[in-house]
């Protein structure tokens, strides 16, 4: 980067706001696509709204392309900083600005973390609802960018369904609001269309989220099967019944072993083929009536054995085992590629049964842990990408499960995002002239496609696209 | 015309999947029909006449007292077709409940009332039919005293799936309860209230809808929920100065949104409007004309924001053909 450019970026951001040390900068090489690498070219630290929109009108006249990131946890190198891309953190954009209890809302800095944010406003009985398994370490940037789900979306919506107004900063510099302040939406639904649309639009700099009553109580089972086919023909029973618990999540025994090794064991035997884990929260009237009729229904599926959090600590427990499985990978391989496909509930039986044969054809280790409740599936290689015989057989299996998801009537992404990762199998489930359409909308946004450029869209749909920006590198 | 192309019909309908798909000319009462014998239904209950079709509902965004659980067609499409301007047939979306492939055309779609395109198929998503469908309609003197037994219901997080202040044939409120026999029972309990009337199904919401959809004038005032009091007297003053004929007021007590209703509007009524939805706006609500006979009072944006949208219009529509 121009030596001048960064001495004016540093009379925006202060010294600490511009890093450009080849040494630093290797931080922000990857993100959670490790398989990726990438180096900015420099890393930007604004502090607030204004800070990022006079940040963005410099490198607009510069015509540098940049990339928004969160805590770059994601799963499609959504952050990964290509064509000679600046990083925008928000490490120093970490605040809860401002909490309406009465409302039952918040305004929040997109560096703000998931757990966090319902952290800080637990002690009003209210919590932000989306939980991706990240949520430690997420934040609510990032999930606006991807669209985060998580466990608990099935019950109560993905971030799209929480998320009111945002202020974002176009790729220009220029400010706007989108979205209703106290009354009703107007016009074009800009934040239905900018959640999700994984940092390619501008930057969401303030977002005012829904915040959700805590639960009077929750109910958590596990239960165990022996067969991977009976715990799926479960979870369409479950709901063809008419019940529609909080969360309903599958873990297999692959999954298991792994956790069951780790710090996080849960008591699990590893011996079943896979396990549920069910929960029901709202009221506590009648609550109770429903695990019991959600319990009935598994042991008349073929549970073996089911288990009930009698406490706090034993719920937490029981999520572990499905929220830290995918860490516990780690001690298998290391590397791993984690798809996220996701198909009709009805077909969940037989895609699985598909994708355990593609991966044993290919002769790979796989494990699933996912969101069976709504077919949102995460079939998880492991592998060593030190072999490229290996990578080339993860390659080949990887694409076949897609490809069989899609058959079944799914999509290519439920959570995890396009990115990088997945623009190839786009043509999967859009025509040309869709693609291109979403091109176009795209345009409207981010015209010179500076902002986060060679993401979410195939590069041979976007025709106009001029190429990557001319970059200049001190010695 | 072969079956997917047939508008009228039901395209899909897997009711282990909780979703169906259907041509956009299908109705909302041929939905529900389709999806009771399952147990399910599509929680969306606007206040239209009940042959209008699918296709209308999405393309208006429009919905009833049931959004303060399951929200407005926004968050219940999951996929759609559309053709547009120049004849071409988009899919954007798809038929599962998780989906963030592309960007979200879908959610630009619904609500955009025909400017963009034209919708001919719709994926959306449905629910089970809870085991006991139960409402309390509580007589009040007054909308003050409707107002205290709303936050009442809130603060005590009862969880309505609908709450509504009507104001005929006098003041009432409406709390509707989904759930097992226990859940419901608890929470009509909880009301507690002397004199309080209890109905099932739909009966008392399929009237108060009938009532919303005929009346010839529809305005709608709305804010925070925490200022419902405020935008409330402020929809009864301005009922007032308009000169609207027998005006009634239907609230969509949780979500802070009021519905004025009335026979007939003054000659003046429009600017009167125009005025006060300056000032509404300045305390950060909104003020939308539904209907109007003799106006049109388009919405108002600022111009940022508008500027963005007529981008997006002139993306799906350069020659303008569509409103």
């Amino acid at each position: 980067m121009r030596t001048e450019l960064v001495s004016e970026l540093r009379a925006i951001l202060g010294e600490e706001g511009v890093i450009v040390d080849p040494g630093r900068l290797l931080v922000w090489e990857s993100d959670g696509l490790t398989a990726y690498r990438v180096t900015p070219q420099a890393v930007l630290l604004p502090r607030d709204t204004q800070e990022t929109s006079r940040t963005l009108q410099l490198l607009a006249r510069d015509k540098i392309p940049f990339v928004p990131r969160g805590a770059g946890t994601g799963l499609s190198g959504g952050a990964l900083a290509l064509e000679g891309s600046v990083v925008i953190g928000f490490s120093r954009m970490d605040r809860v600005l401002a909490v309406d209890v009465a409302n039952r809302r918040a305004r929040v800095q997109p560096g703000v973390v998931n757990s966090t944010l319902s952290a800080t406003v637990y002690p009003h009985a209210l919590y932000y609802a989306p939980d991706p398994s990240s949520q430690t370490v997420c934040t609510i940037g990032g999930n606006v960018a991807e669209n985060a789900g998580g466990p608990h979306c099935l019950k109560y919506g993905a971030t799209l369904n929480h998320i009111i107004s945002l202020t974002v900063v176009l790729p220009d510099g220029e400010i706007v609001q989108l979205g209703p302040h106290g009354g009703e939406p107007v016009g074009y639904d800009l934040v239905g269309l900018f959640v999700g649309s994984e940092g390619t639009f501008g930057i969401a700099t303030e977002i005012v989220v829904k915040l959700t009553p805590l639960p009077e109580a929750v109910e958590t089972l596990v239960a165990l099967f022996d067969r991977i086919d009976d715990a799926s023909r479960v979870v369409s029973e479950i709901i063809a019944q008419g019940m529609l618990p909080a969360a309903l999540e599958m873990v297999d025994r692959e999954a298991i072993i792994a956790v069951e090794a780790s710090a996080y064991a849960a008591g699990l035997p590893t011996d079943i083929a896979g396990m549920l884990v069910i929960e029901f929260d709202g009221r506590s009237a009648g609550l109770s009536a429903d695990a019991d009729r959600a319990a009935q229904i598994c042991k008349a599926g073929g549970a073996r054995e089911v288990r009930r959090a009698r406490d706090g600590a034993e719920r937490q427990k029981m999520w572990y085992a499905r929220k830290k499985a995918f860490g516990a990978m780690g001690r298998l391989a290391p590397d791993i590629l984690v798809q996220d496909a996701v198909v009709p509930r009805s077909k969940l039986p037989q895609v699985l049964e598909r994708i355990y044969q593609i991966a044993a054809h290919h002769r790979l280790r796989l494990c699933n842990m996912f969101h069976a409740g709504d077919g949102n599936l995460h079939p998880t290689i492991v592998f060593d990408r030190r072999f490229p015989e290996e990578v080339a057989r993860v390659e080949a299996a990887s694409r076949e499960m897609m490809r069989a998801c899609v058959d079944a009537g799914g999509t290519i992404t439920g959570e995890h995002g396009v990115g990088l990762d997945k623009r190839a199998y786009m043509e999967l489930v859009f025509s040309d002239a869709a693609m291109e359409m979403m091109c176009a909308i795209r345009g409207v946004f981010n015209p010179d496609g500076r902002c986060n450029p060679a993401k979410v869209l195939p590069l041979r749909v976007c025709r106009e696209w001029a190429g990557p920006a001319t970059v200049t590198h001190d010695a | 015309m072969t079956p997917e192309r047939d508008l009228k019909l039901i395209q899909e309908y897997e009711p282990a999947d909780l979703v169906i798909s259907v041509g956009s000319a299908v109705t909302l009462l041929d939905i529900n029909a389709a999806t009771t014998p399952h147990k399910q239904f599509m929680a969306l209950d606007p206040a239209v006449p009940a042959h209008t079709t699918i296709g209308s509902i999405v393309a208006t965004g429009v919905a009833g007292p049931l959004r303060y659980a399951h929200g407005t067609p926004r968050d219940q499409v999951l996929g759609l077709e559309v053709v547009t301007a120049d004849g071409h047939m988009l899919e954007f979306g798809g038929k599962v409940v998780k989906n963030v492939a592309g960007y979200d055309l879908v959610r630009l779609l619904v609500g955009s009332r025909g400017t963009l395109g034209f919708i001919t198929r719709v994926s959306i998503r449905l629910k089970p039919l809870p085991a006991v469908d139960r409402t309390i309609a509580l007589a009040v003197p007054s909308f003050d005293e409707a107002a205290t037994t709303v936050a009442e219901v809130l603060s005590a997080r009862l969880d309505p799936v609908a709450l509504e202040i009507v104001s005929w044939p006098s003041w009432t409120v409406l709390i509707r309860f989904h759930g097992n026999e226990e859940a419901v029972a608890d929470g009509i309990r909880h009301v507690g209230a002397d004199g309080m009337q209890l109905h099932n199904g739909n009966d008392v919401w399929n009237a108060l809808a009938e009532t919303e959809a005929r009346a010839p004038v529809n305005i709608r005032l709305a804010n925070l929920p925490s200022l419902l009091r405020e935008t409330a007297a402020h929809a009864i003053r301005l009922s007032e100065r308009a000169g609207l004929e027998r005006p009634r007021f239907a609230i969509h007590a949780g979500n802070g949104i009021v519905r004025m209703l009335a026979d007939g509007a003054g000659a003046n009524t429009a600017n009167v409007l125009v005025a006060e939805r300056a000032l509404i706006m300045e305390t950060g609500g909104t003020l939308r004309v539904e209907r109007l006979p003799g106006a049109q009072v388009a919405d108002a944006i600022d111009a940022a924001t508008l500027t963005l949208m007529r981008r997006i219009k002139h993306a799906f529509d350069p020659a303008g053909i569509l409103g």
